[in-house]
């Protein structure tokens, strides 16, 4: 079986996809390099963030302009091929030289190369305690995300917020747009109510003008006073010297007359619609129900 | 709700500007349907259709009444007949004009006047005019054995 460094920046094909690997660093980029480096994938609890050099991406895009480009470690880590448990695993290149990954405490801690068996980041690393990472090309997974260089990042980024902004604006239309629809639907079945409304409202007053208009010619209860005149005139001819008191009228409910009782006061006991009352100077105030009253 | 958003890919990118953005689209929205609404049916509660329908039909039911009825003459035909029967008991007819405050106001042509006389004469005058023509009668005054009558004659144009 060859090692997995005979895959780096070669198109290889993973889970039927053609992908080009890179080296890639796991952990904190030196400050003198972290200009070089761009972030292929965030830290989580088991391995801290992963870097890839932005000119290795250049040089993979101009020879394969087609081709995603993966970080070693990353697509690793991905597939499940580093254990954390082990405290140096390393994937050799030549007999001496080589990629390693030091884990402690089961997480990852940084990654880096060897050479003539020789660990720069820690002198105590021996390549007999290492543990050779291998397996088969059939058993890597890709990440989600492949590496990409900080310019494609920053344009995704615009990307996105163009599009949320783009989205929001076409939602917003949307919105506009089913409000005055609700609107306009609740308008037109409204407006066929005004419209009953104010056709029935239009027949009433023209019935209002038909019926004033035949009020002017027509009159609906014929005048009739004949009882209350009738009565007035049995009040007359009982007492001829009988008054009103100013002026009566016969649309009220009673009348009030007074006549001077020469002689004896003689009550009209007999007449239901007459009251009478008596002065003693002789002066009889009589009120007369009318035909109302 | 904001989950089920979540699933729409897009969502995922919003921040709080976007939501609070939409959040007002969608209030002044929903305010503006609400509020016409309310207009609506406010101004077709105002309007009782049941009401409106009553009044047509009392109105159509008026309206037939009336039609049946027979047509006024016009009131200077219809004063004629005061002074032939007044003058029949001796009363005498004077003429009040054609608007007087406490008489006849309606919307056929009223005709007002004044029958004085002796007692007995002006109330049999004023029931034979009432039998004979339309007539309101009002204000009655008797003293010394004399009475004064205020009557409105009604007719058409």
């Amino acid at each position: 079986m060859s090692s997995l460094a005979d895959y780096i920046k070669r198109p290889v094909t993973i889970q039927g996809k053609e992908v080009l690997l890179v080296p890639d660093l796991v952990g904190p980029v030196p400050i003198s390099e972290q200009h070089q480096y761009v972030e292929s994938c965030p830290a989580t609890n088991t391995c801290p963030a992963i870097h890839v050099r932005e000119s290795d991406i250049e040089e993979m895009r101009e020879r394969y302009p087609e081709y995603p480009v993966f970080g070693m470690w990353h697509l690793l880590i991905k597939s499940g091929l580093v254990s954390f448990k082990r405290t140096l695993q390393i994937i050799p290149i030549t007999q001496e030289d080589g990629y390693y990954i030091h884990c402690d405490l089961g997480r990852a801690e940084y990654s880096g190369i060897y050479e003539a068996g020789f660990f720069a980041a820690d002198a105590g690393f021996s390549l007999d305690e290492a543990l050779l990472v291998e397996a088969d090309i059939e058993r890597l997974v890709l990440p989600e995300q492949e590496a990409k260089l900080a310019a494609e990042l920053r344009f995704e980024r615009q990307l996105v917020t163009r599009k949320g902004w783009s989205y929001l604006v076409i939602s917003m239309v949307a919105i506009i747009a089913i409000a005055f629809g609700v609107n306009l639907i609740l308008g037109k079945i409204y407006d066929r109510a005004h419209q009953q409304l104010a056709s029935k409202s239009a027949m009433l007053s023209d019935l209002q003008s038909g019926l004033d208009k035949l009020r002017t010619t027509r009159l609906t209860e014929v005048p009739n006073d004949q009882e209350t005149l009738e009565r007035l005139a049995v009040l007359w001819k009982e007492y001829p010297n009988i008054e009103t008191t100013g002026k009566q009228s016969i649309e009220s409910k009673s009348i009030t007359l007074t006549y001077r009782s020469e002689g004896e006061f003689k009550p009209l006991s007999d007449l239901d619609w007459v009251t009478s009352e008596y002065d003693p100077k002789g002066i009889v105030t009589i009120k007369m129900k009318t035909r109302g009253g | 709700m904001k989950n089920a958003l979540a699933n729409i890919g897009f969502v995922r990118h919003w921040t709080w500007v976007h939501w609070v953005a939409i959040g007002a689209v969608l209030f002044i929205a929903s305010k503006e349907v609400y509020e016409s609404q309310t207009a609506r049916l406010r101004s077709i509660d105002n309007q009782n259709v049941q009401v409106i329908e009553e009044n047509i039909q009392e109105f159509n039911t008026m309206a037939e009444r009336l039609a049946q009825l027979e047509v006024l003459p016009p009131v200077q035909n219809q004063w004629k007949y005061i002074p032939a029967i007044a003058t029949r008991y001796g009363v005498e007819v004077s003429v009040l004009g054609t608007r007087h405050s406490d008489m006849y106001d309606g919307p056929l042509q009223a005709w007002h006047g004044e029958l004085r006389g002796r007692v007995g004469s002006v109330l049999v005058a004023a029931l034979e005019i009432q039998q004979t023509v339309p007539t309101f009668l009002y204000q009655i005054s008797i003293k010394n054995g004399d009475a004064t009558l205020g009557f409105s004659v009604l007719g058409s144009e």
